[in-house]
């Protein structure tokens, strides 16, 4: 058989038959991009709201310090908000910048696989220095505010009546420590298990299509 | 813009259904992975829409939709999160006659041999090879790749080799 020949039995599989009722298609499409779309939009509340909610809240707790009079516990937990802000808006930015960036589904296949790429690139950048702009600002506010409650306790209190609040601060201190350095292996776990391979996948697809003198 | 996009998709739906099987087919074989990505290829079909300005034609555009679909595709992990409730892909042979039977029996074990022979080269060989089964001339494939000509060429000349050797015994122009 020839090439052309194998040609013309490719094209013979018409014969086989998709039977498909195209409104009950069309409805499931619609439901499932509904789906998708809120699936995304809750996704955003959860990471973007809850660290705006837990601002107000941070912000109500400033406040309310301040009209106890106890103004040493302010500072920190405004530093934490501030901080907690901080993250917030970076994460909307980039959710905002990278969704333009999205790759098209109808372009050729050299750009979407460019822009998956890039989107990729992107995703190991940030993973990769989540220590940076997300554990870093929120882990060290929530140690400096820890660290001041246990200051002003012993201020107001003496050292050995505040020694039960000072434990249960360290336990305090110590689990977030675990907590913050499970989320930094849980992210660079992802990288290497599932981002890097992807990558890999496709610079290869993009170098099997863009060198015509190299083998794949 | 729904009932235009509505309409079109129906209209491309019916017009293309067989390609988009073709495409779904070449990259996976288990039939719940097929029925998986026919599904993934039809939600950015359906996403698509909104962004098809005419530039480009509609076949070339929907083979940009279900290759770049295909070649990102992941196989879902859990067939319970099913997305569609209904079993959408139902694929049935035209029931031939007795003359062409024998004929089409055999076309049939060509093409699964063709298949399996396409699932084991790389994604953009097989992608190439796709286009040239399906009649795409290069202008064409370098359109829908966004690759040159001549790429297409040199790349269509060593994938047609590649899968000559997977099909050594059935092609012999090589």
């Amino acid at each position: 058989m020839t090439f052309d020949e194998l040609q013309k039995t490719w094209q013979s599989q018409s014969n086989f038959k998709l039977k498909i009722d195209s409104d009950i298609l069309l409805r499931e499409v619609k439901r499932n991009k509904r789906n998708f779309e809120s699936a995304i939009f809750w996704r955003d509340v959860r990471e973007i709201g809850a660290g705006f909610v837990a601002s107000v809240f941070l912000f109500a707790g400033c406040v309310f310090f301040w009209l106890l009079g106890l103004k040493n516990f302010v500072w920190p937990l405004l530093l934490l908000t501030v901080l907690g802000t901080g993250v917030g808006s970076f994460i909307l930015v980039d959710r905002i910048v990278q969704k333009r960036k999205c790759p098209e589904h109808g372009g050729t296949l050299m750009g979407y696989i460019e822009s998956s790429l890039t989107q990729v690139v992107h995703q190991i950048w940030l993973l990769k220095n989540i220590l940076w702009w997300y554990l870093l600002p929120l882990g060290g506010g929530l140690l400096i505010w820890f660290s001041s409650c246990g200051l002003m306790v012993i201020m107001i209190k003496g050292m050995k009546a505040s020694l039960g609040y000072l434990f249960f601060i360290l336990a305090c201190i110590i689990g977030t420590i675990l907590l913050y350095c499970g989320i930094y292996w849980l992210n660079q776990r992802a990288v290497r298990k599932e981002l890097l391979p992807r990558k890999k996948e496709l610079e290869n697809l993009q170098h099997s299509l863009e060198n015509s003198g190299l083998q794949v | 813009m729904t009932d235009k996009q509505e309409k079109l998709f129906k209209a491309w739906f019916g017009r293309y259904k067989n390609l988009i099987f073709r495409v779904v087919n070449t990259y996976a074989a288990a039939p719940e992975d097929q029925d998986d990505l026919f599904q993934e290829v039809l939600l950015q079909l359906w996403s698509s829409i909104p962004n098809f300005k005419g530039e480009a034609k509609e076949t070339t555009w929907i083979y940009r939709v279900a290759l770049n679909t295909a070649l990102v595709w992941k196989r879902t992990q859990n067939r319970k999160g099913k997305r569609f409730r209904t079993e959408i892909l139902d694929i049935q042979e035209i029931v031939h006659t007795k003359d062409n039977c024998n004929e089409l029996s055999k076309n049939k074990d060509v093409l699964e041999q063709v298949y399996n022979s396409i699932r084991q080269l790389h994604k953009s060989d097989s992608s190439i090879v796709l286009l040239f089964l399906d009649g795409l001339n290069y202008d064409e494939m370098a359109d829908v790749l966004g690759i040159s000509k001549s790429n297409v060429g040199v790349r269509l000349n060593r994938a047609k080799k590649k899968l000559a050797q997977l099909l050594k015994g059935l092609i012999d122009d090589f």
